[in-house]
């Protein structure tokens, strides 16, 4: 009993006072873009990250992968601090990234492949995610061939493929036109709830936040404007009251910053 | 099927093209001989370097000299494109040595090689490793800012996509910037080859006795205009021969990029 307690309340990103400030180019005096940010987030838990663009949080998704250094503070994963990029979480960009000289498959065996797995258990690893999330009959297309929702199912793929503990996502589902969007959520959803990874999740989109997130964050001008756990059982109806007033409470804590509807 | 039958039609209208062109230039020399325009010495029949051809094919000479062409192009062609490629992966990984050395490469850049073959036939000799050596280097000299470009223009992106898949840096090099300048690598290539060509012109025309460019420059001597017009289609079927396969090649390893569609049906 005491085992499966530890494992519902491991902690797998902290963020303590983290700060990150850029020198202005017009006076040459430094502003922060983050400041004195403090997140938890649990293990197994969906966090979204919701703001106005401009508000850090692209920054913020750049400092946990340790692509950028932090100006205060520490951010650890698991409890170890992030000091270099590495392959501790996986990650989804909004662009996909995916390598355009490998097919479907190829790119989501990338991760087992650069941990010298055998060909074998590649080939099965990358065949499991392929059927989990749908990419059945386009596996030796290369990413040029695809359409933005199945570049980004790739993405997504090969983000699990390299089976992570927590996966980052950098508004995966910008790019993506409304229908594919809400396809997209709903299997996100069941990936999710699959797969029983940490998902740290960043959008300006109120409703997708709302619908897919166990907390949304606000960020602010630079700061954590609230932490709130969404109460509602999944899947979650939209036009739902509960789920509408969540939308007006967000709305209105974002205040008059004009925001991308859907 | 649509597009092979595409195909077909601009092989017959190359083809078609290029008889076209031989025929005019052999009716154009057979009214030269007639109403004697110009010289005919100047200009000989396309038949008449068919049988020059066949001739020089019987006694040898002609493989002589382009066999010794092939071989100078090869070598030189080979040795500078590994080289570019070696130091290309050096200046894009190591920007300390790049600082160092790239001024020098800027300043040697801009000088026509073929300037400098009087100076590499004094310290080299007229021996085959001058020629060589003058191909190598004008193939290093063209094709390593194609190298060092494709590694460097790697998106970031894809950098941080492989990094977050576990990738050490040595992998992001080979598995990410690698694939990525293999592109601009062939682009490079197929710029690079005609200034190779023209380095295997100088080189065999300066100290030489043995090679097309040899040959052409001897024939000039010898007012053999038959034997000019030969070597020079000699060089040219290298040339396509050449620039084929690198495309060949190309198609096969880019396949990623090369199987498009058109941008517009038609």
């Amino acid at each position: 009993m005491e085992g499966v307690l530890d494992i519902e309340n491991k902690k797998a990103i902290e963020i303590k006072g983290l700060g990150k400030k850029y020198e202005s180019f017009n006076d040459g005096e430094s502003q922060y873009v983050l400041h004195d940010i403090n997140i938890e987030v649990m293990e197994n838990e969906f966090v979204c990250v919701l703001g106005p663009s401009g508000c850090g949080k692209s920054t913020l998704l750049n400092l946990i992968s340790g692509y950028i250094k932090p100006s205060d503070g520490e951010i650890d994963i698991f409890g170890e601090k992030v000091t270099k990029a590495s392959g501790r979480a996986g990650m989804v960009f909004q662009e996909h990234a995916l390598m355009p000289w490998l097919t479907v498959k190829k790119n989501i065996m990338m991760g087992p492949k650069l941990h010298h797995k055998s060909r074998n258990e590649c080939e099965e690893i990358a065949q499991k995610y392929i059927n989990m999330v749908g990419l059945n009959g386009i596996e030796n297309y290369y990413p040029r061939q695809l359409s933005g929702g199945m570049a980004q199912r790739v993405g997504i793929a090969r983000a699990l493929a390299n089976e992570p503990k927590i996966i980052l996502m950098d508004e995966p589902l910008g790019a993506l036109d409304a229908m594919t969007r809400e396809n997209m959520r709903r299997e996100l959803l069941n990936i999710f709830q699959k797969t029983k990874i940490t998902i740290f999740f960043i959008t300006h989109s109120v409703q997708e936040a709302v619908y897919l997130a166990d907390r949304v964050i606000v960020l602010k001008n630079a700061v954590v404007d609230c932490d709130v756990k969404i109460e509602l059982d999944r899947p979650r109806d939209m036009k739902s009251q509960t789920f509408v007033k969540y939308l007006e409470y967000f709305e209105s804590r974002l205040g008059d910053i004009p925001l991308t509807s859907d | 099927m649509k597009k092979r039958k595409r195909n077909k039609k601009e092989l017959i209208l190359s083809i078609t093209s290029l008889i076209l062109f031989f025929t005019l230039w052999q009716v154009a020399t057979y009214f030269n001989q007639r109403y004697g325009w110009f010289n005919p010495k100047f200009l000989p029949a396309p038949t008449d370097i068919i049988k020059k051809a066949i001739t020089y094919a019987g006694d040898g000479t002609l493989w002589l000299h382009t066999s010794i062409s092939i071989r100078r192009i090869l070598i030189g062609f080979m040795i500078g494109g590994v080289l570019s490629v070696i130091v290309g992966m050096i200046f894009a990984n190591q920007k300390l040595v790049e600082a160092w050395f790239s001024p020098i490469i800027n300043l040697l850049g801009p000088i026509p090689p073929y300037a400098l073959l009087p100076i590499i036939i004094i310290w080299f000799g007229i021996g085959e490793s001058s020629k060589i050596g003058l191909i190598a280097y004008c193939t290093f000299m063209t094709m390593l800012p194609y190298i060092t470009d494709g590694l460097k223009n790697t998106p970031p992106v894809l950098i941080r996509a492989a990094t977050s898949l576990g990738a050490t840096n040595w992998q992001i090099f080979t598995k990410v910037m690698i694939p990525n300048a293999i592109p601009n690598i062939f682009v490079g290539m197929k710029v690079t080859l005609a200034m190779t060509f023209g380095a295997l012109m100088v080189s065999e025309m300066l100290g030489a006795s043995k090679g097309l460019g040899y040959m052409i420059i001897n024939a000039k001597q010898w007012f053999k205009m038959d034997d000019m017009f030969l070597a020079i289609i000699m060089i040219g079927m290298i040339y396509i021969f050449m620039f084929g396969i690198i495309q060949f090649v190309e198609h096969i390893v880019l396949k990623w990029k090369t199987d498009v569609t058109n941008a517009i049906e038609k």
